[in-house]
């Protein structure tokens, strides 16, 4: 009888001068991405359409192309980072950043994906804002006894320095005439208070709530398909007025649509062009899809692919580019950060490059193989001997 | 920490006040009379009395009172609760002078005295202009009798009103940033009294921002929510119910809900030894409603001795699973507070 035979002790890789095998096995992308290399045209292209968006307010979308293993999903991971690195949260301006992993079978999917990305945290931090901001707007106009400091709005709320019945009304009532959408600007104040809180997370996040649940926070219906665009629209018009803008949507693996049905593919399209249409100010879009698939939705839907005012391909990496991502992900796990490829070899590091193809996915993966298969050999570097023991590359 | 469910005593102008207690609303009426049984004369654990300000105002009665006041009129030892008049207020379209019912309670020899507030409806929301309104006149109403007290032995509570616990949260912080009060009294429960969620996620929320002060909740006092209500961190409550009950012939079971009387078979005992229902024949009981109203305060009486007893041993969760084990509705509600208290929901 074969068992399983599980190790639970941890591997040491100190004799290659590391801590850990910095490769991840499966090559995929970090939820905060630290390392990006050899891809700078592409950055250059979505640095100009963000800055675009970011300076003048007007919407700018971009499409990402790249083959398999390119980089397409840690590309909008990384932009995602560095937009929030870049506008921490004492920054004027708040950019506003949603990863959606699929697109779905309609806008509806990718709202509740969006949301979900956003979180319940920070949405409940902006909703405190919002109230907090109408409390300092309504001490300032003195439509209220009390005053409020700047910036001091939702203490004022907390400590009891305010009613929350000279505020509610009017946070409702200036909301819901912005946003047209009064469910929306129920739930989103909602979100501010704990005992609320959940109920209006699920309701904004798009999941079906029973009326019962609903009548608590006086919500009519709940968010369909039919609302999706709409609460999307609510939502950034929302974040708006506490200056949370633009909206970047990052959709990834675009070329799923190309599995739905001509109808739901024609739907998904449609409703993505609507939402560039009545959002010429403050949103931006940046899809990550197969080049393939981008060249038919060219070719046979171009109502849509026209509103994608750029396209940015990218590309397998070259040697260079190779040899800087394998001493980046090296320095993850080292005491101090270093040049060195060690304990790669420049003859590893070319195998590898050749056996890569230039695919950012596979070369991680076989780094990493190649490290685990060194230390198993007891070898002292990743040399080409390596690549013998390695069955399947 | 503050632990919800305790037995607490408040010290009245009377006399110390163990609770949870409960306060029989008196309907006052002309002279003072009303209908409302003499049951502080029957029932030792009984001594309490909630009375209305507006409706002790508006009759005779307040003239003919004189300086002994309530004490005089009913009990020397009993401990009165004087409610403003808000309900008043809101059902026939009055402005009540704050001071003015402040004055009231003060002069009636009023143990413990609520704010005037005005309530609000459950089907009201936050919302809605009016209802905000209404929320503000009870708060700032509350200040104005903190201000204005002349009797500092008489207990003063804020009544609270709001339909749900963010807005009764705020309120207490906006009021114990600006004055002391002995308590605090949660209004508008009548009309939500068959929402239990509601009812626990209010007193839950009340419970927690105020420390260890008493709270009094207005206008339920049932055998079956008092358990609950006490549960939740409640201390006082008061209700009308039993005697209302009574005059629709409707009859507190011992443990188990309440039967129309005329669902009992004629029959030589009644299902309860309580000393109405001991002393007195089947024929009689259900032709008097001040009877079955007297039985049902009995039956209340039996509940809080049973529920202080489970307080005693910290038995009280064990007490509530058995208590509300036939009762699905309860029980639901019961595992709902549980969850609440244990922060799972």
């Amino acid at each position: 009888m074969n068992n399983l035979n599980i190790v639970t002790s941890k591997k040491d890789y100190t004799i290659f001068g590391l801590n850990a095998n910095p490769f991840p096995y499966s090559g995929i992308p970090e939820q905060v991405p630290d390392i990006y290399v050899g891809q700078q045209e592409v950055m250059d292209k979505v640095s100009n359409v963000l800055s675009s968006v970011i300076s003048t307010g007007q919407s700018n979308h971009l499409i990402l192309t790249g083959s398999y293993g390119n980089g397409k999903s840690h590309t909008l991971k990384y932009i995602q980072a560095q937009i929030r690195d870049q506008f921490c949260e004492n920054s004027v301006l708040k950019p506003v950043t949603g990863y959606v992993a699929q697109p779905g079978e309609s806008f509806w999917d990718i709202y509740r994906d969006f949301i979900y990305d956003l979180g319940s945290t920070y949405l409940r931090e902006c909703s405190r804002e919002y109230i907090a901001k109408v409390s300092e707007e309504l001490s300032k106009n003195g439509k209220i006894e009390e005053d409020i400091e700047p910036g001091m709005g939702w203490r004022a709320v907390e400590r009891g320095k305010v009613l929350l019945s000279d505020i509610v009304p009017q946070a409702y009532v200036l909301l819901s005439e912005l946003t047209k959408y009064p469910d929306f600007s129920r739930a989103f104040l909602n979100l501010a208070y704990e005992e609320n809180a959940y109920t209006s997370w699920e309701w904004l996040s798009g999941e079906a709530i029973e009326y019962s649940r609903r009548r608590e926070l006086h919500l009519t219906s709940n968010i369909t398909a039919n609302h999706a665009q709409r609460a999307f629209i609510a939502l950034k018009t929302t974040l708006e007025q506490i200056n949370h803008s633009p909206v970047i949507m990052l959709i990834d693996e675009f070329e799923f649509i190309e599995t739905l049905q001509a109808r739901t593919k024609q739907n998904m399209l449609n409703s993505l062009r609507h939402l560039i249409d009545v959002n010429p100010t403050g949103l931006s879009v940046i899809i990550a899809c197969a080049p393939e698939v981008w060249e038919t939705l060219v070719a046979e839907y171009h109502a849509f692919s026209d509103r994608i005012a750029k396209e940015a391909n990218l590309k397998p990496l070259d040697k260079h580019s190779v040899t800087y991502m394998v001493t980046e992900y090296l320095n993850t796990c080292r005491t101090a950060p270093s040049d060195s490829i060690e304990p790669f070899t420049e003859e590893s590091i070319q195998r590898i490059f050749i056996e890569g193809n230039g695919n950012a996915r596979r070369i991680i993966t076989i780094c990493g193989q190649a490290i685990d298969e060194a230390l198993l050999h007891e070898m002292k570097c990743v040399d080409l001997g390596v690549f013998e023991g390695i069955d399947e590359i | 920490m503050t632990s919800m469910t305790n037995i607490r005593i408040i010290d009245t102008a009377t006399r110390e006040l163990e609770t949870p207690a409960f306060f029989p609303v008196h309907n006052g009426g002309k002279g003072g009379e009303g209908n409302t049984p003499r049951y502080w004369e029957m029932i030792p654990d009984m001594n309490t009395m909630m009375i209305n300000a507006y409706s002790i105002y508006s009759s005779p009665l307040y003239e003919k009172m004189g300086e002994g006041g309530l004490h005089d009129k009913y009990s020397n030892n009993g401990v009165f609760f004087v409610d403003s008049g808000g309900f008043q207020q809101k059902n026939h379209d009055l402005t009540l002078d704050p001071i003015e019912m402040l004055r009231v309670q003060e002069n009636v020899g009023a143990d413990i005295a609520a704010t005037l507030d005005l309530p609000v409806f459950a089907k009201d929301c936050i919302y809605n202009q009016k209802y905000s309104d209404a929320v503000k006149i009870s708060v700032k109403n509350a200040l104005i009798a903190l201000d204005n007290r002349e009797r500092e032995d008489m207990l003063i509570y804020a009544s609270l009103q709001g339909n749900d616990p963010i807005m009764m949260m705020n309120t207490i912080d906006y009021l114990k940033k600006r004055g002391n009060f002995d308590g605090f009294a949660i209004g508008g429960c009548i009309s939500k009294r068959s929402d239990y969620h509601a009812i626990i996620d209010i007193i839950h929320a009340v419970r927690k921002r105020i420390g260890d002060l008493p709270l009094h909740v207005f206008g339920l006092g049932g055998p079956t929510m008092i358990p609950l209500m006490v549960y939740m961190g409640a201390d006082t409550f008061d209700s009308s119910a039993f005697l209302k009950a009574g005059s629709k012939r409707l009859y507190y079971m011992p443990g188990n809900g309440s039967i129309e009387f005329s669902d009992i078979p004629e029959t030589t005992y009644l299902p309860c030894t309580c000393p109405i229902c001991s002393i007195h024949p089947y024929e009689e009981v259900r032709s008097e409603r001040k009877l079955i109203g007297m039985h049902n305060l009995w039956m209340i009486t039996h509940e809080i001795r049973k529920l202080k007893m489970a307080i005693e041993e910290n038995e009280v969760e064990q007490y509530l699973e058995k208590r509300f084990m036939n009762s699905p509705a309860m029980y639901e509600a019961f595992r709902y507070a549980k969850a609440k208290k244990r922060g799972l929901v």
